[in-house]
């Protein structure tokens, strides 16, 4: 209903096509001259994000510096039934931010928020800060690394995503196995409504009263507000961290090693896989990382924590790489190899990234326990549909990124990416897991959704987002697949037509 | 809306006994049961009907019999905290899982598990704990307390200083909607952000949302070893000041206990520490060397403080007897604060002056005070005057940024103050909310906060 509805009371409001000059001077007005893209040229590199095959051009792209910039530019947008969504560094690895509209074809103004990137406030008596959305992830742990801590959610891509993103994605990373994802360290938010009210979520004291919207909103990818400021929980920096790098012959010894350390209790702050394609293309980069090549798997294992006790743990973790059939085991001698061990995992998608035109990345996530299955499965369904697949991944928590190789120009490679990733997700719900771990639904995965729920779980997940989103207007055609026709996008992304 | 009810001994606007006639005509005999006492008690009423579904779709067909019948249900789970929530504005039934209980799948080397809502968090957690595994969390109260009513009441311990809260383990939920409609969010496995995450909403919604079947949970391995430690202030003028400050001081370093509690004097006899002085207990749970080390630690920065190590013996009648005497019944009042964790010398001076002849204990590192007293507390004022100095230490909270819940009172006390406080601005969203998922009000109508 949301726009249509909105629509019928407004009947002179069509679908959108085009803003209009007076509305774009509006906007201009409230946020200023240089702060309004409207330019068709210019909105090209907006009309995707990290995931290139999806595309919408947005209407105009807006910089808000102020909550009330935000709030204004939101109010005039829904008096006019516009469609709108929030966009961060546009990382974003299901198609979130990309600007679509209501109906099918129609698109919608991107609310850019890059420009609100300042740390307001560290508040180390509560190992707490408030930030602006727009600020890089990596600048807040630098901003508070010289007082012992940090911001412990690290997307891989931590050196440009954005905090708004990361919680409106509920972003992981490598040390989200010990440290939880970004739900886990957010306090509160300021959040404008998709009406424009500005509201604040969670907040001061330890424990809210009343329904968690908090914890409701982080991960509910721009669909029910624009997230204006964040307060985060900061993390004590470890007094001592080892990193591990094992090296296997045998993929699946290298599976059943993370089981088992897990099994055996042991906690590490990381424990990440990369298989042999991976090992390659990032030895053959800048971001070459000293991985053995001949290696079939390598796992990189981080202990972290208080000194004492740290070396015990870290040789129980080599104990069992050993004794699941690991070649070697080397610890980084110091702080230079231990960074360039990260950089070569972290650089793992940008050095896939260079062998073939396009990547595509998935994200999907099994039970700990069924990783040797899948992945034997994943790499049967690769060579089935002849595509050059990898995986690297969150391993420790069972966070799979296979990743498939492809041209984008060749329309029969693109079919068979299509066909082999829906295949990939099956064998990982089949398994007793998800379509995402962390990269989340957005637009990419919006034909998945109902593989893992039934027909009631997203009428009530729907129900939800009505409460904070009810024309609809806000980031629509994503996370949640609309039930009605006036939501409903193109469904999923038409690979025959890229 | 009909009239407010159940402040009468007998709140039904239906006779018992038709309803208890129809459940067990559905269900069968041993499915309903007329309650008298304070089994299952929810608000002062002499007797209630409670229903005890056992497979999920039975709780899913008799949510819906209530829906069809328009009876307001009060979800339950082993029933032992029911008083909590302002009164009902209507009662008819009490739902409770207390056997829906089985444990679905619990698979030691994913180190997760899933449970039916009823199943006892005591009983599960001896069953992981033969896999040295645990859902680490230690909320207050009766053992019997199923795992659905921990999730519900969003409850936790002292353990919540390393370990958080229910929020931070709950990975998926299964739940009976006010209709008898099913819905799940989350999933089985640990990391997940497909769909929105609903759990976070179930988690502390007390039953006024939907109610909760089945649920699905990361686990932590059980620590090797654990050490408690107890600091005394040497000033005994001074001992709150002292001692709410080392722990702050105590958060802002790399010592990290699993527990850290802030524990007043008086009331506490069957505590193993000195009751006439206040103490900051700390728990820590590791490897021997670690847990050593973080003692050396704790010892340096409290060195204006006396310390020692409890035995292990005394360490673990400690726990106990402080789980247990936490919820005893000798309290007939419990609030509970919250502010920021820097805020706890503020909180704890300022509820000391306006609340005096309490007991007093807090999650030092978490901003989290509860204020214990019993029956006959500040017996020289009257009600009103009592409300009003629980209403002045609610404002003195929410001006740091907390607030005050009402655990347990007497219900001459709930009858003038709200249990839960002003939610603020938030409110609007959450009875619309409210209005989505359960239109007709039928879950805990009235319990729960800003009228929902
Ligand atoms: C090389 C590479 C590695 C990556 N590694 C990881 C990883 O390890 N873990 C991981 O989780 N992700 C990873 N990602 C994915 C991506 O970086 C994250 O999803 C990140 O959180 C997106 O942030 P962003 O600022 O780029 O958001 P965008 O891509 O701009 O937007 C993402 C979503 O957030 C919404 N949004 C953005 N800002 C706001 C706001 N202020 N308020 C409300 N909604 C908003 C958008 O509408 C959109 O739905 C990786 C991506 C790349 C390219
Ligand atoms: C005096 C007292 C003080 C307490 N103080 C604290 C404290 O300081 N901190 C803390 O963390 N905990 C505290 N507790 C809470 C304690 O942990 C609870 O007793 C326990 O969580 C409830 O378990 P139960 O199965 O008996 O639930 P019940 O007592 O049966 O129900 C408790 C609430 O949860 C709802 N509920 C129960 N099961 C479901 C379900 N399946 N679906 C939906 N709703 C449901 C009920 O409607 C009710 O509102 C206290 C308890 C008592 C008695």
């Amino acid at each position: 209903m949301a726009a249509n509805f909105f629509r019928r009371l407004n009947p002179a409001i069509v679908m959108t096509e085009k803003l209009d000059a007076k509305l774009i001077a509006e906007l201009r007005e409230i946020l200023g001259n240089d702060a309004v893209i409207a330019d068709d040229a210019e909105l090209l590199v907006y009309e995707c994000d990290a995931m290139t095959t999806h595309k919408s051009r947005p209407l105009a792209v807006v910089f808000p510096r102020t909550t009330e910039h935000v709030s204004r530019t939101v109010k005039l947008l829904h008096k006019h039934g516009i469609p709108f969504g929030p966009r961060g560094a546009g990382t974003g690895l299901s198609s979130g931010a990309v600007a679509l509209g209501c109906e099918k074809g129609e698109r919608a103004v991107t609310i850019e928020m890059a420009r609100m990137n300042r740390v307001l406030e560290v508040d180390y008596a509560n190992r707490r800060a408030i930030v602006q959305p727009g600020l890089i992830n990596v600048r807040l742990s630098q901003a508070v690394a010289a007082r012992g801590y940090h911001y412990a959610p690290d997307p891989s891509s931590q050196t440009s995503c954005t905090i708004g993103g990361n919680v409106a994605e509920n972003a992981g990373g490598p040390h989200c196995l010990k440290y939880g994802a970004t739900t886990n360290h957010i306090l509160g938010l300021e959040v404008v409504l998709p009406t424009g009210e500005v509201i604040n979520l969670g907040g001061a004291g330890a424990d809210g009263i009343g329904y968690d919207l908090l914890g409701a909103f982080v991960g509910s990818e721009g669909t029910m507000g624009i997230t204006t400021k964040v307060t985060v929980r900061l993390t004590r920096t470890p007094q001592m961290v080892i990193t591990l790098l094992a090296d296997f012959l045998d993929l699946n010894d290298a599976s059943r090693a993370v089981s088992a350390i897990i099994a055996a209790g042991l906690l590490p702050a990381a424990l990440e896989m990369i298989d042999k394609v991976v090992i390659k293309a990032v030895e053959d980069s800048i971001y070459a990382a000293g991985y053995p090549r001949d290696a079939a798997a390598c796992l990189i294992v981080e202990l972290d924590g208080l000194r004492a006790g740290l070396e015990t743990q870290a040789k129980q973790a080599a104990e069992i790489c050993y004794q699941n059939g690991a070649r070697s085991v080397r610890a980084a001698s110091d702080e230079t190899e231990r960074k360039k061990l990260w950089a070569g995992r972290k650089g793992a998608f940008g050095a896939l990234g260079r062998v073939s035109p396009d990547l595509f990345v998935q994200d999907a996530v099994v039970p700990r326990t069924k990783l040797p299955e899948v992945l034997a499965g994943i790499y049967a369904v690769g060579a089935k549909y002849n595509i050059r697949l990898s995986t690297v991944f969150h391993a420790g928590d069972g966070n799979l990124h296979p990743n498939l190789n492809f041209d984008g120009r060749d329309p029969d490679e693109v079919e068979r990416v299509h066909k082999a990733s829906k295949e990939i997700m099956k064998l990982c719900v089949d398994a007793g897991g998800s379509i995402s771990g962390e990269h989340g639904v957005g637009l990419d995965k919006i034909d998945y959704m109902p593989m893992i729920f039934d027909q009631n779980s997203l009428e009530t997940m729907l129900a939800v987002k009505d409460v904070f989103n009810p024309l609809g207007l806000c980031n629509p055609g994503k996370a949640v697949p609309a039930q009605k026709m006036c939501r409903e996008h193109k469904k999923g992304f038409d690979f025959a037509n890229a | 809306m009909e009239t407010p009810q159940a402040t009468s001994p007998n709140p039904y606007t239906i006779p018992l006994d038709k309803i208890l006639h129809r459940l067990r005509e559905m269900f069968g005999e041993d499915r309903a049961q007329l309650l008298r006492g304070a089994e299952f008690r929810v608000a002062g009423e002499t007797e209630r009907v409670v229903a005890f579904p056992q497979q999920r779709e039975e709780l899913s067909e008799m949510l819906e019999l209530a829906h069809r019948e328009r009876w307001r249900v009060i979800p339950a789970g082993a029933g032992t905290w029911l008083e909590m929530g302002n009164k009902p504005t209507q009662m008819h039934l009490v739902i409770s899982t207390a056997r829906l209980n089985r444990v679905v799948e619990y698979e030691p080397a994913d180190l997760t598990g899933t449970v039916e809502a009823g199943c006892s968090l005591t009983e599960f957690n001896q069953l992981t704990a033969k896999h040295r595994q645990f859902i680490p969390l230690d909320p207050f109260g009766d053992p019997r307390l199923t795992i659905g009513g921990t999730i519900a009441t969003a409850s936790s311990g002292p353990l919540r200083c390393a370990y958080g809260t229910p929020r931070d383990w709950l990975v998926g939920i299964t739940v009976v909607h006010a209709d008898g409609k099913i819905s799940k969010a989350g999933g089985k496995v640990v990391k997940n952000v497909a769909g929105y995450d609903l759990c976070k909403l179930y988690t502390g919604s007390y039953g006024t949302l939907a109610m909760i079947a089945e649920m699905s949970f990361k686990l932590r391995a059980l620590p090797a070893s654990e050490k408690t430690m107890v600091f005394y202030a040497d000033d005994q003028k001074n001992e709150i000041e002292l001692l709410s400050t080392l722990a702050v001081a105590l958060s802002d370093s790399d010592v990290q206990p699993a527990a850290m509690e802030f524990v007043s004097p008086g009331h506490n006899a069957s505590l193993p520490l000195d009751p006439h002085r206040h103490a900051l207990v700390l728990r820590f749970l590791n490897e021997p060397e670690t847990i050593n080390a973080q003692i050396d630690d704790a010892t340096r920065i409290g060195g204006y403080c006396q310390r020692s190590v409890l035995s292990e013996a005394d360490a673990a009648r400690f726990w106990t007897a402080y789980h247990e005497s936490e919820t005893a019944d000798d309290w007939a009042y419990s609030f509970r604060l919250s502010a920021l964790p820097a805020e706890l010398p503020g909180l704890v001076a300022d509820l000391t002056q306006v609340l005096p002849d309490t007991h007093v204990r807090a999650h030092a590192g978490n901003g989290v005070v509860r204020v214990l007293a019993p029956l006959g507390w500040l017996d020289n004022f009257k009600t009103k005057e009592r409300a009003r100095k629980v209403a002045e230490v609610r404002r003195a909270a929410q001006a740091r940024g907390g607030q005050l819940l009402i655990l347990r009172a007497t219900p001459e006390l709930t009858a003038q103050l709200d249990v839960w406080g002003e939610v603020g601005p938030t409110a609007n969203l959450m009875r619309a909310l409210k209005d989505k998922y359960d239109p007709q009000s039928q879950l805990n109508p009235g319990r729960f906060v800003a009228g929902i």
